[in-house]
C-alpha cells in the first residue's frame, strides 16, 4: 500500500508530506582487491509518521548498514547511491558539513549495545543536554533543565538525582532508557532502532518496547525497527520489510506477512523458531548459507537455498512485485 | 529413578571489590545460593533466568570449573569436588561443556583436527589411527564437510563454529553436557540447525543436557524439564509443559508473558516493573517482593521455601503458590 503511494507521489513538498522517511533505489558498494561487493541493493520503502517499519533479516543481509546509509555514517570506503527524503527534504546532495543538522536532529538512532553508545565518562544528564545544546541553541543551564525532563519521560525514576549518575552506575535497561531519551530530545522525525532490545532480558525488553510504543504515539515520528527476531517485530511494527543478501525480499503489513508469508526465505525463517504453541520435535531448518556478495552471483540470491528454485531462479533476478494490495514479494514462483 | 547428576544446596560466592586489608569488610556476592535439583540419564534440565541470576555460574558449578564451593554435586553418586585422583578423569571426561559464543570458546590456532583430537589424546582413547577414525565419524555426526579438519576455526561461519564445539564436547562420549546459552550467537535460521542437532544426540546417544538459556522458546523446544532462577535462588521447577501451561511463581509468569510471540500484533504487555536488584543487596525475604504483584507484608519478612504443592514434581518457592492456583 505504501510501495503505491511512494510511486504516486513525485516530490511530496516538505509540510505536506505525511510520509517521514523516503528511502528510493539505495545502493551500497564496497569495492577491495577482491572486487566490488554490493552489500544494500536497490532497497526502496518509506515510512509514514507514528508508523512503525520493521527490517527483519540475518546478519550481513543489510539491514544495519541500510541504516547507517540514512544517517551518513557509511565507512568512507563505502559508495552510496540512491534517493533518501526526510519529511520531503532529499539528504543525497547534502554537503557533509550539513549532516549534524540532520543527524540527531531530524534522523536519531537507538544502537544495540547501550554501554558502547553512551559515554562512559560523562553524567548522563550533560550527554543529554548537549543534544540539545547543540541542535535546539539551548543553553546549558536550560539544556540540563530539559535533559531531566527528558529522562523523566522515557520512565527513570527520580530523574534529577539520576541525571548525575555515570552509564555505568545504570542496569542495562536504564542505560537504554538513557539512549532513547538522547535520540528523541530534539522531537526527530525518524528514529532508527538497530536491535534495541537484543541485549536486553525478556522482562526488560518489554518494558523497552512498550516505552517505544507510548513515545510514539506522544511524540508521533517514524520509527525504523531493526531486528533479527521475528516475534519483537511481530508486536511492534505496522509493516515490515524482509531482507535477504542486501535486497528486499517480502514486504508487507505486519499482520498479512506473519500469517501469510510468500517469499520461501520468509517462510523458512517463520518455520524454524521454535513456537511454544505448538512443539515439533523437528524444526524444520533452511539448508545452506548466505551466498558471498561478490559479482559472480546471477539468478535469484536465495536460489541456493531455495527448495522451489529452478533454472529460471538461477538465470533471473526477480523483482520485487505487488502480489496482492499491500503484498510485494521478489520470487519467481509466487505469482499474483 | 537414580541420577545421573545430583546437585545438593549448592552455594557460591565471589568477593567483590579487589583485595582487602580488612577482610571483614570484604564485600561477597552470593551467586548461587542453596541451588539443588537433580538430572536423570538422558533427561535435559534447563536452567531459566535473566542475566545475572546465578545460571551460568550454576551450570559450570556442575562441570567443575569451580574449587570446593559449599554443597555438593555428585555424578553418578561420587562427589565431583572430593574425587580421589584416580577417578578425576572419568567423571570430567562424562561431564563435557559447549559455551555461549564459539568465536571465542575454540583456539584459532588449532586446526579441527587438533581440536578435536585433543580431548581423545587426554583421556588415551584409542591409537592414533583410531583418533583420526574417530574425529572423522564426529565430523560427520554434527553435519559439518568432510574437508574440515585440516582448516582453522576462522574460516568456519558462527553456526559450523558451534557445531564444531558440539562435536568436540562429544569427543571424549560423555553423559551430560552441560551447554551454556549455546545458541544465542547464533543466527535465527542457524539456532534452529543446532537445536535439532542437540535433538538428534540426545534421542541417538541417550545424552543428558543441563541447557542454560534465556530463551524460552528454545528451552520449551528442547528441556524436559525447567528450573527458574532468580537472583541465585531457584524460585520453580517442574516439567516442561506443566511449567509453561501452569507457572506457579509470578516471577516466571512475567517471564513467560514477556516472551515476544509471532501473531500477537501489538498488545498491552503485562510488565515485570523494575530492574533486577544489585546481587549485593538482596531484598530480604522473598528477593523477587520489590517486583511482585502480589507481594504481601510475609514476602517482605520471611523468605518462602522451595517445596511441592499440589503436584510433587512441581516446586515453587512462594507464600502464594497455592493461592494462584485457586484463582
Amino acid at each position: 500500500m505504501r510501495s503505491n503511494r511512494l510511486e504516486s507521489e513525485p516530490g511530496p513538498s516538505r509540510l505536506a508530506s505525511p510520509l517521514a522517511l523516503e528511502v528510493d533505489g539505495l545502493s551500497v558498494d564496497f569495492s577491495s582487491h577482491e572486487g566490488n561487493k554490493r552489500v544494500v541493493d536497490g532497497v526502496s520503502y518509506a515510512i509514514a509518521r507514528g508508523q512503525t517499519l520493521g527490517v527483519v533479516g540475518e546478519s550481513g543481509c543489510g539491514k544495519s548498514m541500510t541504516a547507517l546509509a540514512l544517517l551518513g555514517l557509511v565507512p568512507k570506503q563505502g559508495c552510496v547511491t540512491g534517493r533518501i527524503s526526510v519529511s520531503g527534504q532529499g539528504l543525497s546532495e547534502i554537503a557533509i558539513d550539513e549532516w549534524p543538522e540532520i543527524r540527531g536532529k531530524r534522523i536519531a538512532m537507538v544502537f544495540q549495545e547501550p554501554m558502547t553508545a553512551l559515554n562512559p565518562a560523562m553524567r548522563i544528564g550533560d550527554q543529554i543536554a548537549e543534544v540539545l545544546h547543540l541542535h535546539e541553541g539551548l543553553s546549558w543551564k536550560e539544556a540540563r533543565e530539559r535533559a531531566v525532563e527528558e529522562l523523566r519521560l522515557v520512565g527513570i525514576p527520580s530523574p534529577a538525582e539520576r541525571a548525575n549518575a555515570y552509564p555505568h552506575q545504570l542496569s542495562g535497561g536504564m542505560r537504554q532508557r538513557v539512549v532513547i531519551a538522547m535520540a528523541l530530545a530534539c522531537r526527530p522525525d525518524v528514529l532508527i532502532a538497530d536491535e534495541p532490545t537484543t541485549a536486553l532480558d525478556v522482562t526488560i525488553q518489554a518494558q523497552i518496547l512498550e516505552l517505544m510504543q507510548r513515545l510514539q504515539d506522544e511524540i508521533g515520528m517514524a520509527v525504523q525497527f531493526i531486528s533479527h527476531n521475528l516475534a519483537v517485530v511481530s508486536e511492534i511494527a505496522d509493516d515490515v520489510i524482509v531482507m535477504y543478501a542486501g535486497q528486499i525480499v517480502e514486504r508487507a503489513s505486519a499482520d498479512e506477512l506473519f500469517s501469510n508469508p510468500l517469499h520461501p526465505y520468509t517462510q523458512g525463517l517463520i518455520a524454524t523458531l521454535p513456537k511454544i504453541e505448538n512443539r515439533q520435535d523437528e524444526l524444520p531448518v533452511i539448508p545452506g548459507m548466505v551466498p558471498r556478495l561478490d559479482g559472480t552471483l546471477k539468478g535469484c540470491r536465495f536460489a541456493g537455498r531455495c527448495v522451489k528454485a529452478d533454472s529460471e531462479c538461477h538465470a533471473l533476478i526477480p523483482v520485487l512485485r505487488s502480489i496482492s494490495p499491500g503484498h510485494d514479494v521478489a520470487c519467481h514462483k509466487v505469482r499474483p | 529413578m537414580t541420577a545421573l547428576l545430583s546437585v545438593k544446596e549448592l552455594t557460591i560466592s565471589f568477593p567483590v571489590g579487589g583485595v582487602s586489608l580488612l577482610p571483614r569488610r570484604r564485600r561477597v556476592i552470593q551467586a548461587v545460593q542453596d541451588v539443588s535439583f537433580d538430572i536423570a540419564p538422558g533427561e535435559t534440565l534447563a536452567l531459566v533466568g535473566e542475566s545475572g541470576c546465578g545460571k551460568t555460574t550454576a551450570g559450570r558449578a556442575t562441570a567443575g570449573l569451580y574449587k570446593a564451593p559449599k554443597g555438593t554435586v555428585s555424578f553418578r553418586g561420587q562427589d565431583i569436588f572430593n574425587l580421589p585422583r584416580a577417578s578425576r578423569k572419568p567423571v570430567r571426561r562424562a561431564i563435557q561443556m559447549v559455551f555461549q559464543d564459539p568465536f571465542s570458546s575454540l583456539d584459532p590456532r588449532m586446526t579441527v583436527f587438533e581440536i578435536l583430537s585433543e580431548p581423545l589424546k587426554i583421556n588415551r582413547m584409542g591409537s592414533a589411527r583410531e583418533i583420526r577414525e574417530r574425529v572423522q565419524d564426529l565430523i560427520g555426526q554434527v553435519g559439518l564437510p568432510a574437508d574440515s579438519l585440516n582448516r582453522y576455526p576462522h574460516e568456519f561461519s558462527g553456526g559450523q563454529r558451534q557445531r564444531i564445539a558440539i562435536a568436540r564436547a562429544l569427543a571424549p562420549e560423555p553423559e551430560l553436557i552441560v551447554a551454556d546459552e549455546p545458541l544465542s550467537a547464533l543466527d535465527v535460521s542457524v539456532q534452529s540447525q543446532v537445536l535439532n542437532l542437540l535433538g538428534a544426540l540426545k534421542r541417538e546417544r541417550g545424552l543428558s543436557y543441563l541447557f542454560i538459556s534465556h530463551d524460552l522458546a528454545a528451552v520449551h523446544h528442547i528441556a524436559d524439564r525447567v528450573a527458574v532462577m532468580y537472583l541465585g535462588r531457584l524460585v520453580e521447577i517442574a516439567g516442561r509443559d506443566a511449567l509453561f501451561a501452569n507457572p506457579r511463581h509470578p516471577y516466571t509468569q512475567g517471564l513467560l508473558a514477556a516472551v515476544p510471540r509471532i501473531g500477537q500484533g501489538r498488545r498491552k504487555r503485562t510488565l515485570i516493573a523494575g530492574d533486577l536488584p544489585s546481587p549485593l543487596a538482596v531484598p530480604s525475604g522473598c528477593a523477587f517482593h520489590p517486583r511482585c504483584p502480589l507481594a504481601q507484608e510475609i514476602c517482605r519478612r520471611e523468605r518462602p521455601e522451595l517445596k511441592t504443592h499440589s503436584d510433587v514434581a512441581h516446586l515453587t518457592a512462594c507464600h502464594f503458590a497455592e493461592r494462584k492456583e485457586a484463582a
